[in-house]
């Protein structure tokens, strides 16, 4: 989807000619340093960075040449830190995500109401629909978020670290509703994630990302390797099967504590 | 790179250079006799006058320049804010608004009541904008606090027309004290000031070391030992009286207290006990020469020192700006 | 990729639930919107009727019909009306874009009168009129055209990487200090008489209003106004975020772009014709806020707030007052009173401005 990707801000470049092509209705993680081009790369397929060279491709069509309100139809993005307004309330700020569906004056319709109270009840914030936003909890606040982008009932979804600032209850909360998204309406996922292990064990597809190239890519069981850790991290690591999904996670090896056998 | 004392003693000799210009140089052109008898106290003629005339002057515009360089550079230091500058947060409204009122309302003269009148004007405006501008979350940002003041100058300045509208008789006096100048300054008046200045002077010396504690941040600063809260109150509670005792006779100046502390750091670093005497200095060589301009640039007239500084100043604050990153703002 | 299925839209409680929330709302919206244009009515019948003396309503329709009636043709026909009309007029003007800067900056300290996008229209007419001499029209064209001038300076300025809020609001606190002291400096020089003049009309006054100054705010305001009105959706979804806006389909800089032209317009031609009638503009959004609820637009019911700021304003300064003001010093004390409220409430729920 991405083809020969260079892209940047301030007129500093941050991505070097990225290739991806992304599977459709799979979870894809985009791992990588901090700095490496994760949320540039989100942010340039989601069309909010023009690049200076390449093409964002949706259907076989450049985003970049689309209206984006066609591209708002099919394709969702959550920013790593968007700004609720002051005192709106749940069910107002998610009916925003219907915007592309309506028209230059039409007012919300029937369908936009049920759009609404799916996603509503797909992120289990029915309840919660006529609270104001400030006043929720962080899980909760980001769980909103996501129904505001399910609202925009695009097949396609991007998230930029949609795990930050949660506890790690609110972080596995937030996976699983995406992974029920991904499993019920085969909406294809994309997020950049920080957590190496749940990148893992969540993704069906992994994209680790160095000095704005992608350095590999493929499923986590063939990537997700000690040697591709050092070299994106520069950290030495021991990768085993997680007992609990059966997928391969990292154990840090640091300086100190290294018991003999590990050594 | 000079060492520091040699910075400290150029701003010294930059001061007694100024202060030599702003008695030579003036409307009137003044022969070397009559320059030499008026410093000796004649005035058997105009030359000799105005050469008398200019002594106070010169006086007011060093200490006042200190005053207002060293209250900005401490004001940047506590809010932690490249923006903080006696005139955007709203103190040197403060003060004008309180002189304002205490002329109207009071029929109140030139005497110590009058400077004591406006520096509190001056420390309830900062406290004021200060507990405005830090509200919310991510407390006192640059952008909310350079609004905070200024929507706070624009509603004083709203009640100060409302104080002076159909008041024929104050209405020119005080707006020729709002353009901010040193012209009719004498040394009563200078007299008046000078222990208020004394006392800030004093004030910030004292607070120098501390506010490199401060500079980590709260937490942090407690963590070496500071007393953090005591540190920041006799900071800003210096900071306002010299601010707001050369508010009181000068009227309100702008950008000086902004423009100096940032030229003074890229000369001398971050460390306050170099910091704050060199940007007293600065402030006032930066006063003393927008006076001798002011008069030299629209000869036979003169131009207010404040608008000279404002004409300097902005250019300097729009820099700053574009200079910043935006996130950092 | 190919397309997936949507989601179903499916009658269930939840959506009758959501529909329920979005009739209240659109219902609370649409009665604070006939509220104030009622209140705004009832103020303009009120200030035709019972100025300095009393004029029965039957005797002002007759002058509105055209018709000659001794006495009130003058009073109402002359005074009164060209007075209420620039007062309603102006008050739309300044409420309409002070709320659209106020939700495009995402911040309530950021109205135009603050930003300094006004400054320039005051100082320019400070000048006309104490330099100059100019009185009326003429003052009126040169402060639109320095007001407009020193807008686009300021974008220009804050211009780099494409034009971020911040920047844009801090650029214009500069230049407006800078205004300022060009403002102070004219007046420190003014002649008694001219002081008085120049003073009254930088504190913003609809005194002796007359068509000459109605007449371009009555082309100016729709021709500006209903532009940005359209935008009312997109401006609203854009204080999401720029990136959550245009992922919901917004054209972020287009609308942007839209909404400085036109507000910066109104305020121009408005600041113009009354001068800066302080805190108008900053005050009319925020009030309105609280009367709306959330998530619908400020836009409309702003604008009505405005109007009714300024015309009640202006009868309280010349009637209710032990003094006669103009309009500006009634609003800029009513704005101060509502930063010393913001104080209060923020310390007591240490919410957000």
């Amino acid at each position: 989807m991405a083809e020969g990707l260079f892209a940047g801000y301030d007129g500093r470049q941050v991505l070097h000619g990225v290739d991806l092509t992304v599977e459709t209705g799979a979870v894809t993680a985009i791992i990588g340093a901090n700095a490496c081009g994760k949320s540039t790369l989100l942010k340039t397929m989601a069309r909010l960075i023009m690049p200076q060279a390449g093409r964002v491709l949706l259907d076989g069509e450049s985003i970049h040449t689309r209206s984006t309100r066609s591209v708002a139809r099919v394709l969702g993005l959550l920013p790593q830190s968007p700004l609720a307004p002051e005192g709106i309330t749940v069910a107002d700020l998610v009916a925003r995500g219907r915007r592309p569906h309506q028209g230059f004056l039409s007012r919300q319709s029937v369908r936009d109401d049920a759009a609404v109270a799916t996603a509503l009840e797909a992120t289990g914030t029915l309840d919660l629909a006529e609270r104001s936003v400030d006043a929720l909890s962080g899980g909760q606040r980001q769980r909103v978020w996501i129904a505001m982008a399910l609202a925009q009932e695009t097949e396609l979804l991007l998230l930029d670290e949609p795990t930050t600032f949660l506890d790690v209850a609110h972080q596995i909360e937030v996976l699983d509703l995406l992974m029920d998204m991904n499993a019920s309406r085969g909406i294809t996922v994309v997020m950049v994630l920080h957590d190496l292990n749940l990148a893992a064990r969540y993704a069906d597809r992994l994209v680790a990302m160095k000095a704005g190239h992608i350095y590999a890519e493929g499923p986590p069981g063939a990537v997700f390797t000690a040697p591709m850790l050092q070299a994106v991290f520069g950290l030495r690591c021991e990768v085993i099967i997680d007992p609990t999904s059966g997928r391969p996670m990292m154990l840090p090896k640091g300086r100190h504590r290294m018991s003999e056998r590990a050594g | 790179m000079p060492p520091k004392p040699f910075w400290l003693a150029l701003g010294f000799a930059g001061v007694l250079a100024c202060c030599g210009l702003s008695i030579v140089i003036g409307v009137r052109v003044v022969s070397g006799a009559d320059l030499l008898a008026g410093l000796s106290g004649s005035v058997e003629n105009i030359s000799q006058a105005a050469i008398a005339k200019r002594i106070p002057r010169t006086i007011m515009a060093a200490l006042g320049g200190a005053a207002l360089g060293l209250s900005g550079a401490v004001m940047q230091a506590i809010t932690r804010n490249p923006l903080a500058d006696p005139g955007i947060l709203g103190v040197n409204a403060g003060a004008a608004f309180a002189v304002t009122l205490g002329i109207a309302w009071f029929g109140m003269a030139l005497s110590v009541t009058y400077v004591a009148v406006a520096i509190l004007g001056a420390a309830l405006a900062a406290a004021f904008v200060y507990v405005v501008g830090s509200a919310g979350p991510g407390g006192a940002t640059p952008l909310k606090l350079a609004l905070a003041g200024t929507a706070t100058s624009v509603a004083l300045a709203s009640l100060m027309n409302a104080v002076i509208l159909g008041r024929n008789d104050i209405a020119n006096s005080v707006q020729y004290w709002m353009v901010g100048g040193v012209g009719g300054v004498t040394m009563d008046r200078v007299g008046l000031v000078a222990p208020f200045l004394a006392l800030g002077f004093v004030l910030g010396a004292w607070t120098a070391p501390r506010l490199n504690s401060l500079a980590l941040g709260d937490e942090l600063a407690a963590g070496v030992g500071e007393n953090v809260a005591l540190t920041r109150a006799v900071s800003a509670l210096g900071a306002v009286i010299l601010a707001g005792a050369t508010t009181a006779i000068c009227g309100p100046i702008g950008f000086v207290g902004l423009a100096v502390p940032h030229m003074c750091r890229l000369i001398i670093g971050v460390d306050h006990r170099w910091l704050l005497p060199l940007s007293a200095f600065g402030g006032a060589i930066l006063l003393l020469a927008a006076d001798v301009l002011g008069r030299v640039l629209v000869r036979p007239a003169e131009l207010e020192v404040g608008i000279v500084t404002a004409l300097v100043g902005v250019p300097i604050f729009i820099i700053i700006v574009r200079r910043q990153r935006v996130r950092d703002l | 990729m190919t397309r997936a299925p949507g989601l179903a839209p499916e009658p269930s409680p939840g959506s009758a639930l959501v529909r329920d929330l979005r009739r209240r709302a659109s219902r609370r919206w649409l009665a604070t919107l006939l509220a104030l244009a009622s209140i705004v009515l009832a103020a303009f019948a009120l200030t035709l009727v019972l100025g300095q003396s009393y004029t029965p309503p039957v005797q002002v329709l007759a002058v509105l019909r055209g018709e000659d009636v001794p006495g009130a043709s003058f009073t109402v026909g002359r005074l009164r009306l060209p007075r209420a009309t620039l007062a309603i007029l102006a008050g739309l003007c300044f409420g309409l874009a002070g709320a659209a800067f106020q939700t495009l900056l995402r911040n309530p300290l950021a109205s135009p009168d603050i930003i300094g996008i006004s400054y320039g229209a005051s100082a320019a007419a400070s000048v006309a009129i104490v330099f100059f001499g100019l009185s009326g029209a003429a003052v009126t064209a040169f402060a639109v055209a320095a007001g407009l001038g020193v807008s686009t300076l300021i974008y220009l300025l804050a211009y780099k990487d494409g034009a971020a809020g911040t920047r844009l609001i801090l650029m214009g606190i500069g230049i407006a200090a800078l205004l300022q002291s060009v403002i102070t400096y004219t007046l420190s020089r003014a002649s008694e008489w001219s002081l008085q003049d120049a003073l009254r009309w930088l504190a913003g006054s609809v005194n002796a209003a007359s068509w000459g100054q109605v007449l371009p705010l009555l082309i100016v305001l729709p021709l500006l106004g209903l532009p940005l009105l359209a935008t009312s959706r997109d401006l609203e979804t854009l204080r999401l975020g720029d990136d959550a806006a245009q992922a919901t389909g917004v054209r972020v800089g287009l609308v942007r772009l839209v909404v400085l032209l036109t507000a910066t317009g109104l305020i121009c031609f408005a600041t113009a014709a009354a001068g800066p009638i302080s805190f108008v503009a900053f005050l009319a959004g925020p009030i309105t806020a609280r009367l709306t609820g959330s998530g619908r637009s400020l836009l409309l019911p702003a604008a009505l707030t405005g109007a009714a700021l300024v015309i009640l304003a202006d009868y309280a300064g010349q009637f209710l007052l032990p003094s006669r003001y103009p309009v500006g010093i009634v609003t800029g004390a009513f704005g101060a009173v509502y930063l010393l409220y913001l104080i209060g409430r923020v310390n007591r729920r240490g919410a957000a401005l």
